[in-house]
């Protein structure tokens, strides 16, 4: 670091302790080739101020970048409000991943504005300050400086990395082994869905819940009651499934991975492997709990059938 | 069983992503690579985290790709349209062709997307646990094929969407190098748009966004753009019709150009011994299989170790 560096910085830590005695913490320390693990664990917004303050100090903003210099300065009085500089900046990130939960328990919520301050400012340092920086008080100290902003973007990282796992898992539920495999028409017809609202994964990459039906169950049971039998029926079913995203879903009876629901058409004549159109039409409908599934078929020969959702002949049905 | 990243101890602070192109590869495959990459690279005693993106269980999912059997075939006819060559064109396609599904599905765009840029989050991840910035992290991408494809998708969206935090500008992750070997991106560009509204949200299909294609970048708040990559770098070879070149003739409908880019090499592959146009025909025939992944061994001009080997000297310069 030059001499003029070191100047610099020490005027700023002064500056910088005068608003908040942990910069006094984030200077005090031996310069560091590294991130200091200590230092980002206890990052907080007061720090992250304190180290805008410090850079905007040494690079000499008000001169050098007056648009910069009067950002910052906006930024800093956007998140003024003196009970936000406790809080860590970890909690920040995964307070707003979970709105709020984490930092609710702790008494302080930042507002929209103020989380939206939050984000502009570590982005202007992030983008501004490593170039400004780094010929003045070198790459360690620019480090240093910085490892308020290094924090924030990790913790805030690691909370998508929880959201793209949780998207894979959902596209896992939707789609892997133990997901309801398509007939040929359903992927036809899934195929067109994916112009429909609803249907794509957004911009974001997240799975839609929805997916169309279309098939023929030749598997269905006729529940016995009164004069009605025993026996198998078989219908073609016309609906939609939805997918249950929520934890700890997917993998049980009591809580499926999905519901479904639709109507259903029957030809004249019970029995399996039968025509739905043959004869006289009985309609209906159904509902599937995960692989149970519910029909009920009504007119002069109503039926309640229920099945389990299963594919006999690969892409047939 | 649920996709998890790769997760490596950084001991210096570089990183390398290597991303294999059509097949089914599974962890533990192209083990040769990674060895031959850590080897090239690591030779000045600098060590280097070696990541390998697995992405083939996430495709196995998309079951129905199978069954994309008449969309399929439109996009290997408009492929054979285009290659325009009665010797070449059908078999040629059929290679190809096996490159051009993820654009038909939009679902599975999407999820290996998704794999990619948790498998970057992860690698920062692990830099940043390892005392390096994101700014100060070097990271290198070496990929192949439609691997190529899914690296160009990825960088896009990681340049376009702050929520994955991975932004050149506004979270300083920037890749020193990214190397693209055999890459189909403009041969996918031209097939999408040729199949037009077949082509399932086409909003979020970054190779056939805008004019040409593009190195992804962000704007800064207070003016400027940063680049996502330093060094672009374009390698094929000129009998390596995945590549952009149908025998030695370059196709600039397939052949991948971008603005910018810093190198562009096209590799002589003569010395593969394939001389007509015959004895490439029936290279390429004996590794097609039926409804799997055509077989590429290193005789093949679409062989990815021989890329790498061809290109040692190159990727250490690059990437030390």
């Amino acid at each position: 670091m030059s001499a003029r560096g070191v100047s610099l910085l020490h005027r700023a830590i002064v500056l910088g302790a005068a608003t908040c005695t942990s910069v006094a913490v984030l200077v005090a320390q031996p310069a560091a080739a590294r991130l200091d693990s200590a230092a980002m664990t206890s990052a907080t917004v007061g720090t992250l101020l304190a180290s805008a303050s410090a850079g905007d100090s040494i690079a000499q903003l008000r001169t050098v970048s007056p648009a910069l210099h009067a950002k910052l300065g906006e930024m800093r009085l956007r998140l003024s409000r003196a009970a936000l500089h406790p809080l860590p900046l970890q909690s920040v990130a995964t307070g707003r991943a979970t709105f709020g939960v984490v930092l609710r328990r702790s008494g302080v919520t930042p507002n929209g504005v103020e989380l939206a301050a939050l984000d502009t400012l570590a982005r202007l340092m992030e983008e501004e300050f490593s170039g400004l920086l780094r010929p003045l008080i070198g790459r360690d100290s620019t480090t240093q400086l910085l490892t308020p902003v290094d924090a924030f973007i990790a913790a805030m990282r690691r909370q998508s990395m929880a959201a793209s796992r949780e998207k894979l898992q959902r596209f896992e539920r939707k789609y892997g082994p133990g997901a309801p495999v398509r007939n040929l028409a359903e992927v036809g017809l899934n195929y067109l869905a994916q112009w429909a609202p609803g249907f794509a994964p957004n911009a974001e990459g997240w799975p839609s819940r929805a997916e169309l039906i279309v098939s023929y169950v030749p598997t269905y049971l006729i529940v016995p009651s009164g004069d009605v039998k025993a026996g198998a029926a078989t219908v073609a079913e016309v609906g939609a499934r939805f997918y249950l995203w929520k934890e700890g879903w997917g993998r049980r009876l009591l809580r499926p991975g999905y519901v479904s629901f639709g109507a259903v058409l029957a030809g004249e004549r019970d029995g399996a492997m039968q025509s739905p159109f043959a004869g006289a039409s009985r309609f209906g409908g159904f509902v599937g709990w995960g692989n149970a599934k519910v029909a009920v078929i009504g007119g002069r020969h109503a039926r309640v059938l229920v099945t389990r959702q299963v594919q006999l002949v690969p892409w047939v049905f | 069983m649920t996709w998890t990243a790769q997760r490596k101890q950084w001991r210096g602070n570089r990183a390398v992503l290597l991303v294999h192109g059509i097949g089914n590869a599974a962890p533990g495959d192209y083990a040769i690579i990674a060895d031959t990459v850590r080897d090239t690279i690591g030779a000045d005693g600098s060590p280097v985290a070696v990541y390998q993106l697995y992405y083939d269980q996430v495709n196995d999912w998309f079951t129905s790709k199978n069954q994309l059997g008449a969309l399929l075939t439109e996009a290997t006819r408009i492929l054979a349209t285009r290659i325009d060559d009665p010797e070449l064109g059908e078999t040629l396609a059929e290679l190809v062709g096996d490159v051009l599904w993820p654009v038909l599905l939009a679902d599975a765009r999407a999820a290996v997307r998704e794999a990619y840029l948790l498998q970057l989050k992860r690698i920062v991840d692990d830099g940043v646990s390892a005392g390096i910035p994101a700014r100060d992290q070097r990271l290198s991408i070496i990929c192949h094929s439609l691997g190529c494809f899914h690296t160009y998708e990825a960088l896009h969206h990681a340049a376009l969407f702050p929520s994955h935090l991975l932004q050149p500008a506004a979270h300083g992750v920037r890749f020193e190098n990214v190397i693209f070997m055999a890459s189909p991106v403009q041969l996918i560009r031209t097939i999408a748009d040729a199949m037009g509204n077949l082509v399932p949200n086409k909003r979020w299909l970054y190779t056939v966004q805008g004019d040409t294609l593009s190195i992804p970048r962000q704007a800064k708040l207070m003016g400027g753009e940063v680049l996502s990559v330093n060094n672009w770098v374009s390698i094929t070879g000129n009998l390596d019709p995945v590549g952009g070149y149908f025998f030695r003739r370059r196709a600039d409908w397939a052949y991948m150009k971008v603005p910018g880019e810093t190198v562009a090499i096209v590799q002589s592959q003569d010395a593969l011994d394939i001389s007509t146009k015959a004895q490439l025909v029936d290279c390429f025939r004996a590794c097609i299989r039926e409804r799997e992944p055509p077989k590429i061994t290193p005789k093949d001009p679409h062989c990815w170790e021989s890329y790498v080997n061809s290109h040692a000297t190159q990727l250490r310069s690059w990437l030390t």
